[in-house]
C-alpha cells in the first residue's frame, strides 16, 4: 500500500529530519567549522582554555560527589525499605524534587544529590525486590546469619543494580542545568552546561556558537562514556532475576527500628517537605530580610505576582499551550512510530529508535543548541528563531520519547491477530483500527499524553536559551526574577508552578495505575 | 527419637488460617511426602520448620530440640536443616563449587577439605567436571543437581524439598524422583518432601500425609492411602475421578441413584454406617464383563484412544462412568460392567474443604 506508506512516512520523516537529525548534523558540523570551513580551530580553542579544563573538573567533581552521596542515600534506603522492619516502609515510596538555597560547589553538590538519589533508590529497590526470596532463605539455611546473607548474597546481587543507578545520577547531575545555574551563577562558578549557556550568551565572543557547540560535544562525550559503562555493567553482570513468589526474608532491626524508623522519616521531611515548605514562607513574606514573624507574612506577592506583573500570565499561557501542543504532536507521531516498530519489518527501524530516544539522551543545553544553530538562518524560508515555534519543535523532539513508550507497549500487547479477527469478521482495514485498535491503546494514548506534557509544563532548559521577549515560559518567569533579585516573585510563581505540577503528577500517577489495573 | 515433631502447628496469615494444628512426625532416614493442592498450607508448614515462618502456636522439635515453641524460635541458620528450593536458588553469582561449598564455608572448614567433600558429593549427584560453571551456564536439571548436594552435604537433620521437580520436564522429573530416592536409601537422610503431584508422592514417600486446607486428611503408607483413602478429598486426589450418589441397602450393600435406575452393588463398608453418601470410582478399576450379580449396564457415548487401551464413556442414567479398556467398543454399543473395589463415603465427608486464596498462603 504505498499511499499508507507515504502517509506515515511523510510525517515521520519530516519531523525526525528536521527536528532531531538535521539540528544534530549542524551541531557537529558548527564543532568543526569556521566561517564554512573545516577546522579543528574550536577543539584546540576549547581544549588549550585553562578556564574549560577547570569547568570540566567542575562538573565532574560536583557530579561524582553527588553521586556518592546520593547513590549512597538511595542504596541505603532502598535496602532499609525493601529488606528490613522498618515501619511505616510503604510511606517512603515517593519523593519530590527538593530545591534548596545554598550557593557554590558544596550547595551544587548537597542539592544534586538530593534531587537525584530517587534515582539510585528506585533502581536498587527493583533490584532487590525482583530477588528470588529463596536465593538469600538458602543461604540461611546453609548456615549463614542475618548480616552474613546480606554481604554473600544480598549485596553481590545487587551490584549491578547499586552501578547502574549510580552512573544514572551521575549522567542526570552532569547534564543538570537548573541546579548549577541557580546555585552556581552567584558564585561564578561553572559546569559544562551552564558554561555552554554562558558561552552561547557571550556575544562579544568570536566563533561563540562554534565553541558551545564544542563544548556540548564534549558533554556528550562524557554522556555517552558514561551509559556506554552503565550498558557493560547491567549487560555483562544482570542476573536476570526473577521474582517468585514469597516474601523476602526481613532483617530484623530490632531495638534500633524505632531510632532507624524516625531517622528516616526525619531525612524525607528534611530533604521534601522543608524545602518546599520554604520557598512557600518566602512566597508568602512581605518583605524580605525583616524578622520572620505572622505579621510579615501574607499573600501580596501573589497578588503583585497576578496583577501587576501582565507577563506572568503570558508565560503561564505560553507553558501551557506549548505543553498541550508538544504532547499532542507527541502522540500523534507516537502513533506512527510505534506502529513502525511493533507492526511492520522495515529496514532502518534501529535508525528511527536512534532518532527518537536522542534528544532525550543527549543534555537539554545541548538540544536547545542545536536548535538555536539549526534555525538561527530561515529553513526552507520558514523562520522559527525567536519564534515560540523553536521552542514547540524543541519540546516535541526532546519529549517524544516518553510518549512512544507506554503506546508501543500498548501495540505490543495488542496482538494483531485481534485485528485480524476484525479483517476476516468483514471489517476493513481502517475499520479494523478504529473499532478494534484504537479503543485498545486508547488507555496508553492518554498516560503518554501526560507523560510528555508534564515535564513541558515546568520545563526550564531549552526555553532559557530559545525564548524571546513575548515567548517566555513559566521555567523561564522563575529564573529569570531570581536572576534580577526578585526573590519573593519568583518564589511565589515557584509555588504556582509546584502547585501545577503535584496536580498533573497525581492525575497521572491516577491515569497511570488505572492502567495497570486494566 | 523422631527427626522431626510437629505438635499442634497453627499458622495464620493477616488472621487467616493456613495450617490449623497439625501433629507430624517424621522418622529418621524415613521419606515423607506432604501431598495437597496449591494453597493447603503445605509449603507453609515446610517453611515452619525451615525456620522461614514464625508459627501462630504450636511446637517443633528438631532430633528432639526445640527450635520452636511459645516464647522460643532459633532461627534458619541454627537449626541444621537442608532446604532445597522449588527455583532451585543457586546464586547466579558464585560458581557450583563455591554454591555447593558455602555451607562448609560458613562451618569453617579448611579450603582443602571442602574441595575435596565438594568434589565427591558432585560425583554422588553426576555432576563432576562442571565445578567452575556458572550457573547460567547450567541447564534446569543441572541447576536441580547443584541445589541437592548443598543442601545435603552439611548432613543436616532433615533434609527439606519443596516442590524440587515441578520445574523440571516429565521426562527429567521421572529420572530425578528415582535418583532422589536412590540417594535416601544409600545415604539414609531423612527428607520431608513437599509436592502437588500424586504419583511423585507414590513412588517416593514412605509415608504420605495429605493435606488440604491446612489440615491432615489421612497420613500413612502409600499404598494405604491409595487403597483406602479417608474421605473423598483424598479419594479425589489419589485418582477418583467419578463419584455417584447412593444409599446404604445392608450390611456391605449399597444401592446407586442413578435416576430411574437404582441397582445394588458390593461395598466394603464400617459397621453402623446408614443413609446417603457417594462411591468414588477409578476408570481403571472399572471392568467389562459379560454378566454377573453386580453389572450394571449402560450406552457408550464417547470413545477416545489412548495408546494400547481405549477411554470410553458409559451414560447410565444421568450419570457418566468412565472405564478403560481394550475392546474396540464402538459409540452407541450397550455395555455391561462392573465397578471393581469401591469406597464408600458418607455424606458428612461429601464436602470438599474450601481452598484458601494461594497468594495469603505463600
Amino acid at each position: 500500500m504505498p499511499i499508507l506508506r507515504l502517509l506515515l512516512g511523510l510525517p515521520l520523516g519530516l519531523v525526525l529530519v528536521g527536528a532531531v537529525a538535521y539540528p544534530s548534523l549542524i551541531l557537529v558540523w558548527h564543532a568543526f567549522t569556521r566561517d564554512g570551513r573545516p577546522t579543528l580551530a574550536n577543539l584546540a580553542a576549547v581544549l588549550h582554555d585553562a578556564d574549560i579544563w577547570r569547568v570540566l573538573w567542575n562538573s565532574v567533581h560536583v557530579s561524582v560527589w553527588a553521586t556518592l552521596l546520593g547513590g549512597a542515600l538511595g542504596t541505603v534506603l532502598a535496602f532499609l525499605v525493601a529488606r528490613t522492619d522498618l515501619p511505616g516502609q510503604r510511606i517512603f515510596r515517593t519523593a519530590e524534587e527538593p530545591l534548596f538555597r545554598i550557593y557554590g560547589a558544596p550547595g551544587i553538590i548537597l542539592v544534586l544529590a538530593l534531587a537525584h538519589y530517587p534515582l539510585a533508590y528506585f533502581t536498587v529497590l527493583a533490584s532487590l525486590e525482583r530477588m528470588d526470596p529463596a536465593l538469600e532463605e538458602a543461604a540461611r539455611s546453609s548456615g549463614a546469619s542475618p548480616a552474613r546473607t546480606a554481604r554473600d548474597v544480598t549485596l553481590p546481587l545487587v551490584a549491578p543494580a547499586i552501578g547502574a543507578g549510580a552512573i544514572l545520577v551521575f549522567l542526570r547531575c552532569m547534564e543538570n542545568f537548573g541546579i548549577p545555574a541557580i546555585l552556581g551563577f552567584p558564585a561564578k562558578y561553572f559546569v559544562l552546561t551552564t558554561k555552554i549557556y554562558a558561552t552561547i550568551l557571550d556575544f562579544d565572543r568570536a566563533h561563540n556558537l562554534g565553541l558551545a557547540a564544542t563544548l556540548s560535544l564534549l558533554l556528550v562525550a562524557v554522556a555517552g562514556g558514561s551509559i556506554a559503562l552503565q550498558r557493560r555493567i547491567l549487560g555483562g553482570r544482570a542476573y536476570g532475576l526473577t521474582r517468585a513468589v514469597g516474601q523476602p526474608p526481613i532483617f530484623s532491626l530490632g531495638e534500633w527500628r524505632r531510632t532507624v524508623g524516625i531517622g528516616v522519616t526525619v531525612f524525607l521531611l528534611a530533604t521534601s517537605v522543608a524545602p518546599l515548605l520554604a520557598i512557600l514562607l518566602t512566597a508568602l513574606t512581605r518583605a524580605y530580610g525583616m524578622p520572620f514573624g505572622w505579621s510579615n507574612l501574607g499573600l501580596q506577592n501573589f497578588h503583585t505576582l497576578f496583577f501587576k506583573v501582565p507577563v506572568v500570565w503570558r508565560a503561564m499561557g505560553n507553558s501551557l499551550v506549548l505543553a498541550a501542543s508538544a504532547a499532542t504532536f507527541a502522540v500523534v507521531l507516537a502513533i506512527l512510530i510505534a506502529y513502525v516498530q511493533v507492526r511492520t519489518q522495515v529496514r532502518g527501524k534501529g535508525l528511527l529508535e536512534a532518532l527518537v530516544i536522542l534528544p532525550f539522551a543527549v543534555p537539554g543545553t545541548v538540544v536547545a543548541l542545536a536548535m538555536i544553530l539549526a534555525f538561527l538562518r530561515p529553513v526552507l524560508g520558514l523562520s522559527l528563531y525567536n519564534t515560540i515555534w523553536i521552542i514547540l519543535v524543541a519540546y516535541v523532539a526532546r519529549f517524544l520519547t516518553l510518549a512512544v513508550k507506554p503506546v508501543a507497549a500498548a501495540f505490543t500487547q495488542v496482538h494483531v491477530s485481534l485485528e485480524e479477527a476484525a479483517r476476516s469478521s468483514g471489517a476493513s482495514l481502517s475499520r479494523s483500527v478504529r473499532d478494534i485498535t484504537m479503543p485498545l491503546i486508547r488507555p496508553a494514548l492518554v498516560s503518554g499524553w501526560f507523560l510528555a506534557a508534564v515535564p513541558a509544563i515546568t520545563e526550564l532548559t531549552l526555553s532559557v536559551l530559545l525564548w524571546s521577549a513575548g515567548n517566555e515560559t513559566i521555567g523561564v518567569m522563575v529564573f529569570n526574577m531570581h536572576e534580577e533579585g526578585k526573590v519573593l516573585l519568583s518564589s511565589a510563581l515557584a509555588v504556582v508552578v509546584m502547585a501545577v505540577a503535584l496536580t498533573s503528577n497525581l492525575l497521572l500517577r491516577r491515569l497511570t495505575s488505572g492502567l495497570a489495573e486494566a | 527419637m523422631p527427626a522431626v515433631e510437629l505438635q499442634n502447628l497453627w499458622k495464620d496469615f493477616h488472621s487467616v488460617p493456613a495450617v490449623c494444628g497439625i501433629h507430624l512426625s517424621v522418622e529418621e532416614g524415613e521419606l515423607l511426602a506432604l501431598l495437597g493442592p496449591s494453597g493447603c498450607g503445605k509449603t507453609t508448614t515446610l517453611r515452619t520448620v525451615a525456620g522461614f515462618e514464625v508459627p501462630t502456636a504450636g511446637e517443633i522439635r528438631i532430633r528432639g530440640k526445640t527450635v520452636s515453641g511459645p516464647g522460643h524460635f532459633v532461627p534458619p541458620e541454627a537449626r541444621n536443616v537442608g532446604m532445597v528450593f522449588q527455583s532451585y536458588a543457586v546464586w547466579p553469582h558464585m560458581t557450583v563449587e563455591a554454591n555447593v561449598a558455602y555451607p562448609l564455608k560458613l562451618r569453617g572448614l579448611p579450603a582443602a577439605e571442602r574441595r575435596e567433600r565438594t568434589r565427591r558429593v558432585l560425583e554422588l549427584v553426576q555432576l563432576p567436571g562442571l565445578e567452575f560453571r556458572f550457573p547460567h551456564q547450567l541447564s534446569g536439571g543441572q541447576q536441580q543437581r547443584v541445589a541437592l548436594p548443598r543442601a545435603l552435604h552439611m548432613e543436616p537433620a532433615v533434609l527439606l524439598l519443596d516442590e524440587p521437580l515441578s520445574n523440571l520436564d516429565a521426562q527429567l522429573r521421572k529420572e530425578m524422583r528415582l535418583e532422589i530416592k536412590a540417594l535416601q536409601r544409600r545415604l539414609g537422610i531423612t527428607i520431608l518432601y513437599v509436592t502437588h503431584d500424586q504419583d511423585e508422592a507414590l513412588t517416593m514417600a514412605d509415608r504420605i500425609a495429605v493435606m488440604g486446607s491446612g489440615v491432615i486428611h489421612q497420613m500413612g503408607p502409600p499404598e494405604e492411602v491409595f487403597e483406602e483413602p479417608a474421605d473423598r478429598f483424598v479419594a479425589e486426589f489419589m485418582g477418583c475421578t467419578t463419584f455417584l450418589p447412593c444409599e446404604v441397602a445392608g450390611v456391605n450393600r449399597v444401592r446407586l441413584l442413578l435416576g430411574e435406575e437404582a441397582p445394588c452393588v458390593a461395598c466394603p463398608l464400617p459397621s453402623g454406617v446408614s443413609g446417603r453418601g457417594v462411591l468414588g470410582i477409578r476408570a481403571q478399576e472399572v471392568d467389562l464383563i459379560r454378566d454377573g450379580s453386580d453389572a450394571l449396564t449402560g450406552r457408550v457415548t464417547l470413545r477416545t484412544y489412548r495408546g494400547g487401551s481405549f477411554e470410553v464413556r458409559v451414560q447410565v442414567g444421568k450419570h457418566v462412568i468412565p472405564l478403560i479398556t481394550t475392546t474396540p467398543l464402538r459409540e452407541g454399543d450397550t455395555v455391561q460392567f462392573a465397578l471393581g473395589p469401591v469406597r464408600f463415603f458418607p455424606d458428612v465427608s461429601c464436602a470438599i474443604p474450601g481452598e484458601v486464596p494461594q497468594a495469603t498462603l505463600m
